[in-house]
């Protein structure tokens, strides 16, 4: 995960970071990287530093680079990533015009991947186990009969209903 | 004529007793008879008790089990003759049957089990909910169980169990989301009376446009589910907008209590109100400012006088002598004051004098020379006003700079300030909303936190009733009955005008809204018991009103569980609590070529005044391009 504009003043990411501390840290970068100097500067870096700090100027500024860092957790968050809350994000629509969807990155497949990763895989694993042994076991027992494609077609309608509540929500 | 008597009796009890052995014995013969069904109604009869499920679960289960009966005959009809498709579909289930017996006879029970089984599970499900229902019914009118106490036992456990089937729904990641169908779902459904038994309770949008009302103690959850009504709110109303369905939602929210409580409340809420989509969210007085003098003059003075605390009787003099030196102040030819320097500046007998010199304000100036005696103790009082209320309402800042603002007033800590405060915010709020771009371009909620510390002198109800027209609506919080207003009528006229609904949590005083939630009509029946506990067959029914919302359920509601009180229903919800992101920052930083600094090293980097340092000056270079730094 970076740490976003703070990052970029290399300030480390914290809400209680002052004026001065961003001041400071803007007017070190700037004066190293400004196009006007005798070495051409880091025109680039100096466009970043300035966009920075123009966004943590303030103090509104810094909370809400903050809340954006410590937003739901990206889904390219490094494995055991900890969460300082225990409980997982919940599903919360995101209007398009406001957020990039996962699944333009992704892909279908993969969301769906994710959302079991992120969900409860060993109870998801354990209905479809019960599902298929239910199936399996309606074919031993009484071979290519009605009543086993029935069972098999109740087993596969009730892991359907039931799996998504083992599913993290999209998003 | 005795001995007539008593073998008319033995007759009669004979005839009773054969009666019953007759009923039972078909009972028996038919639940036998349909063995799978009933070993299926008996255990979705049993499943529903454990779990304490509403009937109208397992007639759900029923009606889903309707691809796999269907899928069963499908395949049935496949394999049947063209000539006799029907007849071999309409027998399938007495041939399945038959077959089921003869397996079971041959020892078979696994394969009998598999044969009947699309037959018998759809049925058997049914007739578990019309089971299930009858006991429920029985229980209810007191008709059922075998000793009196039944009925209160009954219920009690099934209270506890659909308090734990709620919290394993609400514990399963996918099975609440915050919306849907275009509704918020706080959480799962405990238990509903008068409204649709559903497994998770939904609040369509409209209802968060409407008043609220939302009453219980702390620690029983109540910032956790205005969490969720916010964020559904803002999520929903983002989606309608983003659609072209709807306006910018923008929600005010009045944080009552204060200090750092009430600072953590505002950063989770900014996560999870970001998380549903709120671009941004300004956090009132420490982050960001709005500005009082951005008020139409009329209004302002209205205001200014409403943030002084005035006397009554004798006191009412001076009120009005303060009415006519902020008038002057504020109506001054020079045009509005547009900060508390501006304004306390003007509260001067000289400059008002000079203001309205130029001529042309004869009245003014004879009010002037009326009220000069009086305006150096107007000037003070303003001043020690605007020392206390800190800089959070001399601006800049507006309404529309944020779709969050999130207001902590420290009511706890002082409570004047925080009433003054919440009074300008609301009429900021009111003012930006009869304006022209909140008027047409703008959704409102106006939410108030711990109501009670600010309810003196903010007259919600004013607002409620004007509200609506303004596209505004208003959710009140407070941690009992008694703190929504100063006397009862204008806690009645709070609750009452709560058209959305009233969220109770645990309060130890809930019989207003007990009374207010209204009652329903059960049967009531008494039975006679024959000694030790048994019942006789006679007694009688009568028609009794009970009330909807049940006082002693609402006093032992646990954390996280509320009743939602809303036309003439109640429905008890365990609400899914809404988690912002983690806030922990592992990786390495974007840009790694800059050091990230710790305080000592910013402390060291600051510019020194002189120049001095590891790289050259550029202040004034920078000065140049963007401008001279404060200092």
């Amino acid at each position: 995960m970076s740490d976003g504009p703070f990052g970029v003043l290399g300030l480390p990411a914290r809400p209680d970071l002052t004026d001065d501390d961003v001041r400071a840290a803007w007017r070190r970068i700037a004066a190293a990287t400004h196009p006007d100097r005798d070495d051409g500067g880091d025109p680039e870096r100096f466009a970043a530093a300035a966009a920075a700090y123009t966004e943590l100027r303030t103090r509104f500024g810094r909370g809400e680079a903050y809340a954006d860092l410590t937003g739901p957790r990206h889904d390219n968050a490094p494995a055991g990533t900890p969460d300082v809350l225990p409980d997982v994000t919940d599903p919360v629509p995101v209007p398009a015009v406001e957020r990039d969807r996962p699944g333009r990155r992704y892909g279908t497949a993969m969301l769906f991947m994710l959302r079991i990763r992120r969900g409860r895989p060993a109870l998801l694993a354990l209905r479809l186990a019960i599902a298929a042994a239910i199936s399996a076991g309606s074919f031993a027992l009484v071979g290519a009969q009605p009543a086993a494609g029935g069972l098999t077609i109740g087993a596969a309608t009730w892991f359907l209903l039931t799996a998504r509540r083992d599913l993290a929500p999209p998003g | 004529m005795i001995r007539r008597y008593l073998a008319f009796a033995v007759l009669r009890w004979s005839l009773r007793l054969a009666w019953r052995l007759l009923k039972a014995a078909v009972t028996l013969g038919i639940v036998v008879a349909a063995a799978p069904v009933s070993l299926v109604a008996g255990y979705g009869v049993l499943l529903a008790w454990l779990l304490g499920w509403p009937p109208r679960r397992l007639y759900t289960g029923a009606l889903w089990c309707l691809p796999m009966a269907v899928g069963w005959l499908a395949w049935t009809g496949l394999r049947a003759r063209s000539s006799g498709l029907v007849f071999t579909v309409a027998s399938a289930p007495y041939h399945a049957w038959l077959s089921m017996w003869h397996l079971a006879a041959a020892g078979s029970v696994a394969a009998a089990a598999v044969t009947i089984g699309p037959a018998a599970i759809p049925p058997g499900l049914l007739a578990g909910g019309l089971a299930w229902s009858y006991r429920i019914y029985s229980m209810q009118t007191g008709t059922g169980g075998l000793t009196p106490s039944a009925p209160v036992v009954f219920d009690v456990r099934q209270w506890r169990r659909q308090v734990r089937s709620a919290q394993a729904r609400i514990a399963a990641p996918g099975s609440v989301p915050l919306t849907a169908k275009g509704c918020v779902l706080p959480g799962a459904v405990i238990r509903a009376v008068g409204h649709p038994q559903r497994s998770v309770a939904l609040l369509p949008y409209a209802r968060l446009r409407s008043h609220q009302v939302v009453i219980g103690t702390t620690g029983t959850g109540k910032t956790t589910l205005l969490l969720r009504l916010w964020a559904g709110f803002m999520a929903i109303a983002l989606q309608r907008y983003a659609a072209g369905s709807g306006r910018r939602p923008l929600l005010v929210v009045l944080d009552c209590k204060g200090g750092a409580d009430s600072r953590r409340v505002a950063d989770r809420a900014r996560r999870v109100l970001r998380a549903a989509g709120a671009r941004s969210t300004a956090i009132w007085p420490d982050e960001a400012s709005l500005s009082i003098w951005a008020l139409p003059p009329n209004q302002l003075i209205t205001t200014l006088l409403d943030l002084v605390e005035h006397g009554t009787g004798a006191a009412a003099y001076y009120t009005d002598v303060m009415d006519t030196v902020v008038s002057l102040a504020v109506g001054a030819p020079p045009g509005p004051p547009s900060s508390v320097a501006d304004f306390t500046g003007r509260l001067d007998p000289e400059w008002l004098a000079t203001a309205y010199g130029a001529g042309g304000h004869e009245s003014e100036l004879g009010l002037l020379r009326s009220a000069a005696g009086q305006v150096a103790d107007v000037a003070l009082r303003f001043r020690a006003l605007f020392r206390r209320l800190g800089p959070g309402l001399d601006g800049p800042g507006t309404l529309a700079d944020a779709d969050v603002w999130y207001c902590i007033l420290e009511g706890t800590a002082e409570v004047s300030v925080a009433e003054a405060q919440a009074r300008a915010l609301v009429d900021l709020l009111a003012s930006y909303m009869t304006s022209g771009a909140g008027r047409s371009g703008v959704e409102a909620l106006l939410a108030v936190d711990e109501f009670s510390a600010v309810s003196r002198r903010l007259p919600v109800w004013q607002l409620y009733e004007r509200a609506r027209s303004l596209g505004l609506a208003v959710q009140v919080s407070a941690q009992s009955w008694q703190g929504l207003a100063e006397d009862e009528d204008e806690r009645y006229r709070v609750a009452a005008s709560a058209d959305g609904g009233i969220w109770v949590l645990r309060t130890p005083h809930p019989e207003p809204l007990v009374a207010l939630a209204g009652t329903r009509r059960i049967i009531d029946t008494a039975r006679r018991v024959a000694g030790t506990a048994l019942w006789m067959d006679d007694g009688s029914s009568r028609v009794r009103h009970v009330p909807k919302l049940d006082g002693d359920i609402v006093r032992a509601l646990g954390a996280g569980q509320t009743g939602y009180v809303y036309r003439g229903g109640v429905t008890y919800i365990q609400v899914k609590r809404l988690v912002a992101g983690p806030a922990a920052l592992t990786a390495p930083p974007a840009v790694p070529a800059v050091p990230v600094w710790g305080r000592a090293e910013l402390d060291r980097a600051r510019p020194e005044p002189d120049g001095a340092g590891g790289l050259p000056d550029a202040g004034p270079l920078l000065d140049e391009a963007f401008g001279k730094e404060p200092r």
